[in-house]
């Protein structure tokens, strides 16, 4: 887990401390599923000679993420508020900057100086990636592990985005080019994620939980 | 989506007369004055008649931002707003600018500006969402507090919504009423709260969820990483137990942190504060603080003040600057100039009217008194209704001898007038009196000529920056030198430039990084300019304004001096230095000739506009008679 919150912090919100909303029928499934195999991930085993291609499709849980983007002081202050974290996201991934074309962006309530990091938590049981029915849209990146959407196959049907476990879905719509978009771990980025490196405060960081 | 870079090349145009809205397109115009307070000047030009006063409902707000607000430009965010200023006294044109998120949400909505002109029948507020834009009601709105108004707006159109606001203040016409964005992002100084009260408009709620193209998005990052202060990797001080200045502040017992005030900023200049008990509107128990706010509970500021301090302790002083922002109040007014000057006039028992009896006596060390003297000011009581005009207009009416004029004998170390205005109907600024009052001679001679061309106090985004050797030039021959024009006209182009552009007052220009600007415009808009080049759009914006006064003003040299010289002849604080008149008129002489504008009028020539590319514009002054055709010097220059 990552830190706790100090105690006269205990009532505000965290956003590295996300809470799930209510479990999903299909996810209570998974996850007996999943338990009744003894907690191994085998659950593709059940499926045994199906077609690779079904994958996704099936209960088959994927590899995990090497992390996911958090904040570094359990202490929410340690966010200036700048949002530069999103917009440095859109721009390394080539895309016009705005609020809707990051996979990473603030919620913001000024009145209570609460700024909260709204990113992918890279779930092990990753309902998104489950979600997704369009052929190769939502994948597995092989370096980072992170639960990746290929915006040149997304249809942009926002399926991912319900299927998100977090109250504040992770995922969201760029509204010009009509796809779905979510944190790829910067994959492929070889100084790692852009968020992480040019945050002004050096408040976030990649951590691997558990 | 445009197929500008950095732009969207659209303006919405807004009459509240006829409850009208339109886009119109204005991607030449922010080619040429980039946008901003450049593209405020030349919408100032174009717009509004020369005759117009900033209650009439022909004025128009402005409400404009750059091609790198909204990307990762660094202290980018920040929203200039423009038209005829309640504030300036006389009435004049001036500008303002804010932060926040508001500029950002602008941009992402598909504006680079919004001229709003008219008067709303009843209370209304402007709700743009992605491009289409609704007058609305603002019944429930109006009378309510600008927090209050923007947590409502919030509930009613999402978290993510931004608004820019006027509180009571601004709803009674007070000429020193702010428009308000998130907590203490104030466009604070010109009254264009008021402006906007006049217009029965109550506030401007945006969402934008667009986004802005980016020329080179690559080469952004790497200036923005240039740029960048070093980041701090101490996790004690970069989270909740950063201490000011790395000292204990012992009397501040709640959480703090510093934080940015504006989008896409690097800086984190603020103080942010929570769970401070409040009485005036429990349930709002955070808060920033930035530039004038920690005046309010009497720290000392580094670079010192000019007048008695009191001290209320912290509740206190948030108590009062929170209150400030809710009733829309400026607080560099009532902080830098209006109750230093009430203090001192009752202590030397001047406030003989009657009104004053409502806040006598005058005791800003007690937050009951901020209590009633705020919101006497606000809702006009007493003498309130006069100093809702603002500290010149209330001298000037009540008699400038004894309001303004009389000796303050009190802990200053040099005796003083009781008035801290320093010029055109505003409180001091950088000028080694007043506040700031640790800035020695000559430096003051620079912000003296800085603030003969202008409309306000013009040291909100010209903090003069200059390079040593650049200083060291001037503080040699202060007076008959040319460095010192030099630093002026360098310091007030790119003060236009940085208000276009637009990034932040504090952190630039970067006398030593002093391509960052050309660079960062380049990356944004794929439009490659020099440092050079650059330089001289901010100069056209520069004489833009210029033509602007003597067109609309009769702006002229000898108004000028009349205007600056009596604060400028007061000794300063630090040394009981005063201004010699007649040296600076040769440093005068000297900027108006490196300007290119005529030396004994103060205005430019025709060969001066047109090589800034505004032909139209001389022509027009031309037309009025108001030309001059060459730089005459018959006066007796230096050798």
């Amino acid at each position: 887990m990552a830190q706790q919150p100090k105690e006269c912090d205990k009532n505000r919100r965290f956003s590295h401390l996300p809470l799930p909303r209510l479990v999903s029928r299909r996810h209570f499934l998974k996850e007996t599923l999943i338990g009744a195999a003894g907690g191994m991930l085998i659950a593709g085993g059940l499926h045994a000679g199906a077609d690779p291609d079904e994958r996704h499709k099936g209960n088959q849980m994927p590899k995990s993420a090497k992390g996911h983007i958090a904040r570094v002081s359990a202490d929410e202050s340690a966010c200036a508020s700048c949002g530069m974290c999103a917009l440095v996201c859109a721009a390394v991934h080539g895309h016009a900057v705005g609020p809707s074309t990051a996979g990473i962006w603030l919620d913001r309530d000024p009145f209570a100086c609460e700024y909260l990091s709204i990113v992918c938590h890279q779930c092990d049981a990753p309902e998104c990636f489950f979600a997704c029915e369009t052929e190769g849209a939502f994948y597995i990146e092989e370096t980072t592990g992170a639960r990746a959407i290929d915006s040149e196959k997304c249809i942009g049907c926002g399926d991912c985005m319900e299927a998100c476990v977090f109250e504040t879905s992770r995922i969201q719509m760029d509204k010009d080019r009509e796809v779905a978009l979510k944190c790829d771990l910067c994959a492929g980025r070889p100084e790692g994620p852009a968020c992480v490196q040019y945050c002004p405060r050096q408040a976030l960081q990649l951590i691997k939980e558990g | 989506m445009s197929d500008l870079c950095g732009w969207t090349g659209k303006m919405l145009k807004v009459d509240l007369s006829r409850g009208k809205t339109q886009t119109v397109d204005i991607g030449d115009l922010v080619k040429k004055f980039i946008g901003g307070k450049g593209l405020n000047h030349r919408l100032a030009w174009d717009l509004i008649p020369p005759d117009v006063g900033p209650f009439d409902a022909r004025n128009y707000l402005f409400i404009s931002v750059g091609p790198l607000t909204g990307t990762p430009a660094p202290t980018s965010g920040r929203t200039e707003i423009g038209g005829i200023a309640a504030q300036s006294y006389p009435s004049m044109y001036a500008h303002s600018g804010v932060g926040g998120w508001f500029g950002a949400a602008l941009k992402y909505a598909g504006y680079d500006s919004i001229a709003i002109t008219g008067k709303s029948a009843s209370p209304v507020y402007l709700w743009i969402n992605d491009g289409q834009a609704e007058i609305r009601d603002a019944g429930r709105l109006w009378g309510r507090g600008a927090y209050d108004t923007q947590i409502l707006l919030k509930k009613r159109h999402g978290q993510e919504a931004r608004a820019l606001v006027i509180g009571p203040a601004g709803e009674n016409c007070s000429r020193i009423a702010v428009l308000l964005s998130d907590t203490e992002n104030a466009a604070g100084q010109g009254g264009y709260g008021g402006v906007a009260g006049s217009k029965n408009l109550k506030a401007i709620c945006i969402k934008g969820t667009g986004a802005v193209q980016i020329a080179h998005p690559r080469e952004l990052l790497r200036l923005r990483s240039d740029l960048a202060p070093t980041a701090e990797k101490n996790p004690v001080k970069r989270g909740g137990k950063w201490i000011y200045d790395d000292q204990p502040v012992e009397n501040v017992l709640y959480p703090r942190n510093r934080t940015a005030c504006t989008h896409a900023c690097d800086r984190s200049c603020w103080f942010e504060f929570r769970d401070v008990p409040r009485k005036t509107r429990p349930g709002l128990h955070s808060g920033r603080w930035g530039c004038i706010g920690p005046y309010a509970i009497g720290w000392q500021h580094p670079f010192g003040c000019d007048w008695p301090l009191w001290w209320q302790g912290f509740e206190g002083g948030f108590e009062t600057t929170e209150m400030m922002n809710q009733y829309g109040l400026n607080e560099w007014e009532v902080l830098g100039g209006m109750v230093p000057w009430l203090v001192m006039g009752d202590r030397e028992g001047v406030l003989t009217d009657k009104r004053f009896d409502i806040i006598k006596p005058v005791l800003p060390d007690k937050p009951a008194w901020w209590i009633n003297f705020l919101e006497v000011v606000t809702y006009r009581r007493g003498i309130g209704d006069l100093l809702a005009e603002g500290v010149s207009r209330t001298i000037a009416a009540l008699g400038t001898q004894q309001y303004g004029e009389t000796l303050y004998r009190g802990e200053r170390r040099v005796q003083t007038q009781i008035s801290l205005q320093e010029a055109w109907g505003y409180a001091g600024h950088w000028s080694g009196r007043g506040i700031h009052a640790a800035r020695k001679f000559p430096h003051w001679l620079l912000e003296a000529m800085t603030w003969m061309t202008a409309t306000r106090d013009p040291l909100d985004d010209t903090h003069i920056q200059a390079k040593d050797e650049w200083m060291q030039a001037f503080e040699k021959s202060p007076y008959k030198g040319t460095k010192g024009a030099e630093i002026v006209i360098w310091n007030e182009n790119r003060s236009e430039l940085k208000s276009s552009l637009t990034l932040c007052d504090w952190s630039f220009p970067m006398p030593d990084r002093s391509d960052a600007e050309s660079r960062l415009f380049a990356a944004v808009t794929g439009i490659a300019m020099t440092e050079n080049e650059l330089d001289r759009v901010g100069e056209r914006c520069k004489n833009m304004q210029r033509a602007l006064l003597v067109r609309n003003y009769d702006r002229n040299r000898e108004r000028e001096l009349q205007e600056i010289m009596p604060w400028f002849s007061r000794p300063d604080a630090t040394q009981g230095i005063a201004i010699d008149p007649t040296k600076f008129n040769i440093m005068v002489d000297t900027y108006y000739k490196q300007r290119g504008w005529n030396q004994q009028t103060g205005r430019p020539i025709r060969a001066t506009l047109e090589r800034l590319d505004l032909k139209d514009v001389a022509d027009t002054l031309a037309d009025a008679g108001k030309l001059p055709d060459k730089i005459t010097d018959d006066r007796q220059q230096d050798a």
